[in-house]
């Protein structure tokens, strides 16, 4: 009785699990692709319906919907799906599709448009905090440099002219540095003027020369003969002498002073002299326009245009390696009590937890504004959770068509994230055709007022980024171009009427550009069959202008130089003058009071003399009478 | 009174229930069973054996309720012999076969607490077959004669209670 209830029980339990198993195969494949390519695009993936066959390994899908992460359409699987899966990952919970057949998808590359932002519009921008940037440092620091790739723009105001001639923007605005120079030369030479007259004030040279003077001439009267009057007389030639070794003393430290701060407005002058032949060299400068090479006017009329490009498709890089390149998520270890697990070599690949080996994909394209781009038909290789597991890079083959008009792209892609991240991606475009390319350079956004189209162009793009060192190449051939020029303000300069002169008979161009370093520190070229004609029809007009504009900086230079020259150089010779003079005086002054003394020395001396002689002779004639 | 089902059937299958291999057999297998943790691969097998197999059932699940009642006491020592058995040089081969093959991962071999549970009964699997026959047919002819006449028995026998349960008993209800 119990062995038949048990039976009953098993069988029942068994065809329960068993229908459940083979009813939930579809469901557990449906779980499995959800979960894996939810890890994969990091967005919600919904599976409308699947159904698999266990007998025979194949399954089929409808409704594959994956929301991008960023906003934006999705991407939309409409049509069928027919898929050969691998059972045995099955039993590991692992899902590998060997291959797959997906039509009608609808892929949405592009998202919202971002374009390549403006350096300062970055820097001020209070969104550009929030902005979210895809994870990769690679790509900040693209963005960083494609900010900063800037080809320079000839122009005519003063700032830009600066920029691109290396003349000082203050000098070109009427603020030479020698200006500045010649007011501090003619400060320092009045300072040490005024300094020097204060000392000699406060030093009374001339008052006590006058009063030693005055001293030296009352001992004229002195009677020698008179012991004590003579005694008393010594004792102030004596003190006269201290003082007029005093005074001459003091001069000569005031006349060392006063030369001290000549000489300092005499090298302030000199060093504005200095300056103001700088100031005229870098006018002359002028003459000398590197904007107008013509290597650098690939980059000043296409930069942001090509930069565009390569940035869209660095884009494309980006959301693979943030995709397919993050680092991989390790077991959690076994909890307790429930035993260790031994692990043992792998002889066999293990197969990663979500794995498509190949699947050809057809659909459409969907644009920016959510219609219908392209219909495209692509092959993909190794799409998988786990790249290191799979030892095998991920590989895109596109071919992608505007039926209506035969336009047609091709795109080869791998995407290496085994070890060091490795993108390489190849596009071909034929017949395209290039809406509103505006002419800027680099980075900068659209200062130039003047933008093409091109109905029929071919494009070639190869790009190679390794970690973070890129190499790109691109090649644009583009017929029947079509400019159009902007009305305004902007048009009325004359680099853009030149530039409207120039592009209106102009029907094709052929470009050539090229990307490639570090990121952070990235050389960008870009160069056009146009470049030599156009560098030379910029130097044909720039040439008489730049010449005048040199002229007329020159005269600015010099009028205002001048008179701020004159200045100084009055001040620093007033201040020469005044020294010499007032130490002249001060000479003159001690050379009299030392005359004065000199002479009353002369006479104390004779007198003595006399005194001693007469003394002698008296002694001499009272010795002889006795 | 669930208990006492046990018990009595216990007994009964003891007694005379069923013969010494079903009983042996029975109850070794479903000791393997509560001793292996989790569902793995081996321990469906085991299931299958069982309800396939002209075992007693009884005895199937008694064996395996005592060996999960003993089964965390007997832990430690199952995860150091599995982890020895995993460790050997000579069977490092066919674990990493089995260790490579999604199908073999499904009875979780490279478990310490799983292999040294399976070490246990490919071991005592025999002596504990033989080991239980004999225990069996030892009650019968010694231990059940004796229980027989043991005055408390046959009290219980005798008891309005136990006359109750063997009339209750045979409507089946449990």
């Amino acid at each position: 009785m119990l062995r038949k209830s048990a039976l009953i029980v098993l069988a029942v339990v068994l065809l329960l699990g068993g229908g459940i198993y083979w009813l939930g195969a579809s469901g557990m494949v449906e779980a499995l692709a959800e979960r894996g390519l939810t890890r994969l695009f990091k967005s919600d993936v919904r599976i409308d319906d699947l159904g698999v066959s266990l007998l025979k390994m194949q399954g089929d899908m409808r409704g594959l919907n994956i929301a991008r992460a960023q906003g934006g359409p999705p991407v939309v699987n409409s049509g069928p799906a027919i898929f050969r899966l691998e059972g045995m990952p099955l039993f590991a919970g692992k899902l590998v599709i060997d291959e797959m057949s997906l039509k009608n998808l609808a892929l949405a590359p592009k998202g919202p448009k971002e374009e390549l932002p403006d350096p300062k519009a970055a820097k001020s921008a209070p969104e550009a905090k929030d902005r979210q940037d895809p994870p990769e440092d690679t790509t900040k620091k693209w963005k960083e440099s494609a900010r900063t790739l800037g080809g320079k723009l000839p122009a005519f105001n003063p700032a830009l002219l600066a920029g691109e001639t290396g003349v000082s923007e203050d000098l070109l605005r009427g603020e030479p540095a020698s200006l500045k120079a010649y007011d501090e030369a003619a400060r320092i030479a009045k300072e040490r003027k005024e300094g020097f007259q204060a000392e000699v004030g406060k030093a009374r040279l001339s008052e006590r020369a006058r009063k030693l003077k005055a001293d030296s001439a009352t001992l004229k009267t002195v009677n020698y003969k008179n012991p004590k009057e003579a005694q008393a007389a010594v004792a102030t030639l004596q003190s006269l002498s201290k003082d007029l070794k005093t005074l001459q003393s003091d001069a000569e430290q005031l006349q060392t002073q006063g030369s001290q701060g000549l000489q300092e407005a005499q090298t302030a002058f000199q060093t504005a002299e200095e300056l103001r032949k700088k100031d005229l060299e870098e006018v002359r400068g002028l003459i000398a326009l590197k904007g107008m090479d013509k290597k650098e006017i690939g980059r000043v009329l296409f930069g942001r245009a090509v930069l565009s490009r390569f940035d869209e498709v660095m884009g494309y890089i980006a959301q693979g390696r943030s995709v397919l390149g993050r680092v991989e998520q390790k077991d959690p270890p076994p909890k307790r009590g429930m035993g260790r697990t031994i692990l043992f070599p792998l002889t066999s690949p293990v197969l990663p937890g979500f794995l498509v080996r190949k699947a050809a994909l057809s659909g459409a394209l969907i644009g920016e504004t959510g219609e219908t781009d392209f219909l495209y038909d692509a092959n993909l290789q190794g799409l998988t959770t786990s790249p290191t597991l799979y030892g095998k890079p991920t590989t895109f083959q596109a071919n992608l068509r505007k039926e209506a008009n035969g336009k047609a792209w091709k795109v080869d892609a791998l995407m290496d994230y085994r070890a060091k991240p490795l993108d390489e991606v190849t596009i071909t475009g034929t017949g395209m055709s290039l809406g509103e390319v505006k002419l800027a350079p680099a980075g900068k956004s659209g200062p130039l007022p003047a933008s093409f189209r091109s109905p029929n162009a071919n494009m070639t793009m190869a790009l190679r980024l390794e970690q973070d060192v890129l190499a790109a190449k691109m090649r644009l051939e583009a017929k029947d171009l079509v400019f159009r020029f902007e009305e305004g303000e902007k048009a009325s300069t004359t680099l853009a009427k030149e530039l409207k002169s120039f592009f209106s008979g102009i029907q094709a161009l052929s470009l050539e550009a090229s990307l490639r370093g570090p990121m952070d520190h990235l050389d960008f070229d870009v160069s056009t069959d146009l470049d030599d004609k156009f560098s030379q029809r910029l130097r044909d007009m720039a040439g008489k202008k730049m010449k005048d504009a040199q002229e007329r900086a020159r005269a600015k230079v010099h009028a205002v130089t001048e008179a701020k020259r004159a200045q100084a150089l009055k001040i620093v010779n007033e201040g020469r003058e005044t020294l010499q003079k007032g130490a002249e005086t001060i000479r003159n002054e001690i050379k009299s009071a030392q005359s004065e003394l000199s002479a009353r020395l002369a006479d104390s001396k004779t007198s003595v003399k006399e005194d001693l002689k007469q003394d002698l002779k008296d002694k001499a004639k009272k010795l002889l009478k006795k | 009174m669930f208990w006492m089902k046990i018990i009595g059937t216990f007994i009964k299958v003891l007694k005379d229930g069923a013969t010494p291999n079903q009983i042996a057999a029975g109850f070794t297998l479903g000791f393997a069973l509560g001793l292996i943790p989790g569902w793995p691969l081996q321990a469906i097998g085991l299931l299958f054996l069982i309800v396939l197999l002209n075992v007693n059932i009884s005895m199937a699940f008694a064996g395996a309720l005592l060996a999960k009642l003993t089964a965390f006491l007997l832990d430690p020592w199952l995860d150091s012999l599995g982890n020895w058995a995993l460790s050997l040089e000579s069977l490092h081969g066919v674990y990493t076969t089995g260790f490579n093959n999604s199908f073999l991962m499904l009875s979780r071999f490279n478990n310490t607490l799983v292999m040294g549970a399976m070490v246990v009964m490919v071991v005592l699997f025999l002596p504990l077959f033989f080991g239980l026959r004999v225990g069996v047919v030892a009650f019968r002819e010694r231990v059940q004669p004796w229980m027989e006449k043991l005055r408390v028995v046959q009290l219980f026998q005798g008891s309005k209670f136990y006359g109750w349960y063997e009339r209750v008993s045979q409507f089946g209800f449990w």
